[in-house]
């Protein structure tokens, strides 16, 4: 049971640091990516190559580049930057151009493409087998499977706690009004001199970064990644759990990794499945879909929404009230 | 010597001309050949029916339309980039015809969004060194507050902009573009649809900008509003101008009458000014 | 040289079941000016019901049209029930309503799950053995295809041009504004262009099934992107560029099949869209200065 929540609690800490990456994109400045397991998944795969070394031999597992034995810590960070790196490329080449619905279909075709080029490439990522094989984050150390779900749920909280910092900073800041500026009028900005694609772009990789970072620590904690972990579905499921748990707010975007899809994976258990088991993913996917389409209907804000009163420090919203008593 | 001498050239130079100004939306030309100056100081009202190419012309000088012929010197230097971010930075700051504001911030951030150079606005500085903003941060907050209370909005500071009223949003606006401490101020249509008080107070406080020394250009339909702010009104006809002058000399020209009525009746004619 | 003919031909079968998912998104589009984003499970969906009506024993043609009609009523019915109510609020963005769209594709794409399986589904007719003629290799399925592909797109061109609904519905998609202060009932308008595009994303999905020879709950959805890219080329909103659009994006994912490993055809046509954006976001077949 120990065992159970620690894997739950696991996987939720992994969830909530793409839903924030994901927050920063879509939440703050309305960037809509419908991609973003494609960053999870780049930073998987390099945190995985730059880390494993050579594979054990006769399992199929040969062909993949870099092949080095970088302490994990340094992995996960070049994870992290490869997907910030895959992000501020395709950010540059597409998000210029488009109305956002728009973009958001190429981001996907994007993906797409990136999809097939690993699935099909064998010497880059091992094609379709993927990846399996990569050691424990404390190498060679005797510890059991427990343990060392622990171990990864520390780090994991630690970065996922790292990642609110970030985003609750960015909301803070002057940089996150233009953000949000943008996300509800960029015509405006523009007028007032802000360059929006240069404000946008750091978000975007920001954003991206985090999922990179998502990804290596998945990797660690899986050992193994292969294109079955990151189809587009994935990606859905990351932007329904936003917009339902409220997209703007960090509060919103963890609700939206621990209960909407940790919380109904588990459910979903529960649920009666007509007598057949495998239904159980596909009741899951139709009530996101149903409860996504309610949510936007009758609380687009989602169920924790931004809150931009609060942004104001105690002494500023006391000076302001003292000015509309005045005045009143 | 060479100083004093150029001071006093900018003194009387001209803070913007344009010359023979081309813009077309696809086949029907908005401007066609609009040639204009607009002196230093003083509040320039700009009238003409309905596609005389006012509004064409203030997104060309706003940046938001790229023109395609003619030049544009602003503050004695030739404009090469039309962008908005390009005119800003030269100094020009605007209203839109339709009010345009961040219906769901609050009122304060709506005016903060018209300083532009913010250092906490850099991404890296805004995340990681809080410091090298705080103070400047707090400094613009006053300002805006400031602004807020001269435009009579400080109720609602904390409150999202979309509770404002059409006319408070145009004020706004206003307090808005100041933020940027321009040195021209494009104003498009302030009083369209507002109340005849709020009207009188964007007056007001558009005649306060101008003495404070901003430069002022207002699209206008209202009269008694133009003839209470401009100095000087341009009409505008066919995406030129036709007439320049005050008011009651222009209001009296039979070139306008006939550009307002598209031919030269004289019937209706004091209606249509008038408005 | 001879492969190379051949491949148009493929490329022409591919072209003429892209377009008429293609044109129906265009036309959706033009008239709502949002993207539904279910066409994909719309295409799956029409497909799965046709082989069901089909597997009874009715024949085939007759299956055909009932997946057609159906599918076009569940448009009718996803319009009613999810996006119309969106669209009533007004201040409502695109992008809600992309999102909307992908609630919906998760419902019936598991709904079709959870119904038929995931075990492939065939029908009771193929598309008979190749043909050769003028350097192509084309069955008798593929003509047909083409021809009745071709054919639909034709009608609906007539239907567009001549009669009083076309009217309406170009109006509508003009400015529903002014087609509403004009007396145009554009709700009844919005309600048969889900259904005509439910209709013909139907006939798309159909023949998708026949030339894959099989159909999974994924069937639709794995070309969503390609026909997109399609719509994209030709200027969204634009149903005679998503024509276009598809034949460009037919031929040539055929075409490079020849030069690159068929693995990465599809990453080909979606090469071509982002290019195609670059340089014209407006799309290839649309006038400039005119986006969304």
């Amino acid at each position: 049971m120990f065992f159970y929540i620690v894997t739950l609690l696991v996987l939720g800490c992994i969830n909530g640091i793409m839903v924030v990456g994901l927050n920063l994109q879509y939440g703050y400045t309305g960037l809509l990516n419908f991609a973003f397991y494609t960053y999870v998944a780049i930073g998987a795969y390099v945190a995985g190559v730059t880390t494993m070394g050579k594979p054990p031999s006769g399992l199929g597992s040969e062909a993949y580049i870099l092949k080095w034995t970088l302490p994990w810590p340094i992995g996960l960070l070049l994870g992290g930057l490869a997907a910030a790196l895959l992000g501020a490329i395709v950010f540059s080449f597409t998000v210029r151009r488009l109305r956002s619905d728009y973009l958001a279909i190429v981001t996907v075709a994007t993906a797409f493409i990136v999809w097939n080029g690993i699935n099909n490439y064998v010497p880059l990522f091992n094609g379709g087998n993927g990846i399996f094989g990569v050691p424990y984050i404390t190498g060679n150390a005797n510890i059991s499977t427990n343990q060392y779900s622990f171990l990864i749920l520390l780090v994991t909280a630690v970065i996922l706690a790292a990642a609110v910092w970030f985003s609750r900073r960015v909301f803070r800041s002057p940089y996150g009004r233009i953000l949000r500026a943008i996300r509800e009028d960029e015509t405006i900005v523009a007028a007032f001199g802000r360059s929006v694609w240069r404000s946008q772009l750091w978000v975007f990789v920001a954003g991206c970064g985090l999922g990179g970072l998502a990804g290596g620590m998945f990797v660690f904690y899986i050992e193994a990644w292969s294109p079955t972990a990151f189809l587009p579905l994935e990606s859905f499921f990351l932007m329904a759990a936003l917009i339902i748990g409220g997209s703007g707010s960090y509060w919103g975007a963890l609700l939206g990794a621990f209960a909407v899809i940790e919380g109904l994976n588990e459910l979903s258990r529960y649920v009666p499945t007509f007598g057949k088991p495998e239904f159980a993913g596909n009741i899951r996917a139709i009530v996101i879909g149903l409860v996504l389409i309610l949510v936007l209907r009758f609380r687009p804000e989602g169920l924790l929404p931004e809150r931009w009163l609060r942004w104001y420090s105690a002494k500023t919203r006391k000076q302001f009230s003292a000015i509309s008593s005045k005045a009143g | 010597m060479e100083q004093t001498l150029r001071a006093a050239a900018t003194d009387v130079e001209p803070m913007l001309v344009v010359s023979d100004l081309q813009f077309a939306y696809g086949g029907s030309r908005a401007l066609d050949g609009c040639s204009l100056d607009i002196a230093r100081d003083g509040v320039t009202g700009l009238i003409g029916p309905n596609g005389a190419g006012k509004s064409t012309l203030l997104e060309v000088l706003s940046g938001a339309l790229r023109p395609q012929g003619g030049e544009m010197t602003f503050n004695g230097s030739v404009v090469r980039t039309f962008s908005p971010a390009a005119m800003s930075r030269l100094g020009i700051a605007r209203t839109f015809q339709i009010s345009r504001v961040h219906g769901r911030l609050p009122v304060l951030e709506n005016v903060l969004v018209g300083a532009a150079n913010q250092s906490g606005e850099r991404p890296f500085r805004a995340v990681f060194a809080p410091r090298l903003w705080r103070n400047e941060e707090a400094t613009l907050r006053d300002e805006a507050t400031d602004l807020l209370r001269w435009v009579g909005l400080e109720k609602y500071v904390e409150q999202p902009a979309g509770v404002l009223s059409g006319g408070q949003r145009r004020l706004l606006e206003i307090a808005r573009a100041l933020m940027a401490h321009p040195k021209m101020l494009l104003l498009d249509e302030p009083t369209a649809g507002v109340f005849p008080e709020t009207s009188r107070m964007i007056g007001d406080r558009i005649c306060e900008v101008a003495a404070r020394g901003t430069t002022v250009l207002v699209i206008a339909h209202n009269m008694g509003f133009l003839s209470a702010v401009a100095d000087d009104v341009v009409v505008m006809g066919q995406g030129r101008v036709i007439v320049r002058g005050d008011l009651d000399a222009v209001r009296a020209d039979p070139r306008v009458v006939s550009a307002y009525l598209g031919g030269p009746t004289a019937l209706g004619a004091a209606h249509g000014v008038a408005e | 040289m001879n492969s190379f003919v051949q491949a148009i031909g493929f490329g022409l079968v591919t072209s003429a079941i892209l377009a008429l998912a293609a044109v129906a998104i265009s036309l959706q589009v033009s008239v709502t000016n949002f993207i539904n984003f279910a066409y994909g499970d719309f295409m799956t969906f029409g497909a799965y019901i046709a082989w069901t009506t089909n597997h009874w024993g009715l024949s085939f043609p007759l299956s055909l049209l009932i997946g057609a009609a159906t599918t076009g009523l569940l448009g009718v019915a996803a319009n009613l029930l999810v996006f119309r109510p969106f669209v009533r609020t007004k201040k409502v963005k695109p992008v809600a309503l992309l999102i909307a769209g992908v609630g919906v594709s998760f419902i019936v794409q598991n709904g079709i799950t959870m119904i038929w399986g995931v075990e492939p589904k065939r029908y009771s007719i193929s598309l008979g053995r190749s043909l050769h003629f003028l350097g192509l290799s084309l069955t008798p399925g593929d003509l047909i295809i083409i021809i009745s592909s071709a054919a639909l797109l034709a009608l609906l061109h007539i239907t567009l041009r001549y009669t009083t609904f076309g009217k309406s519905l170009r109006a509508t998609s003009n400015n529903t504004d002014l087609a509403q202060a004009c007396g145009i009932d554009t709700d009844r308008v919005t309600t048969l262009t889900w259904f005509i595009a439910g209709v013909l994303t139907a006939g798309a999905g159909v023949g998708l099934a026949l030339e894959e020879t099989a159909m999974s709950p994924t069937l639709g959805f794995n070309e969503l992107f390609v026909i997109f890219g399609a719509v994209i080329v030709g200027g969204i909103g634009r149903p005679y560029g998503a024509m276009l659009g598809a034949l460009l994006v037919g031929v040539l994912t055929e075409v490079s099949g020849m030069y690159v490993d068929a693995g990465y055809k599809t990453s080909i046509a979606f090469g071509v869209v982002i290019i195609v954006l670059l340089f014209r976001p407006q799309g290839l077949f649309a006038a400039s200065g005119k986006t969304s």
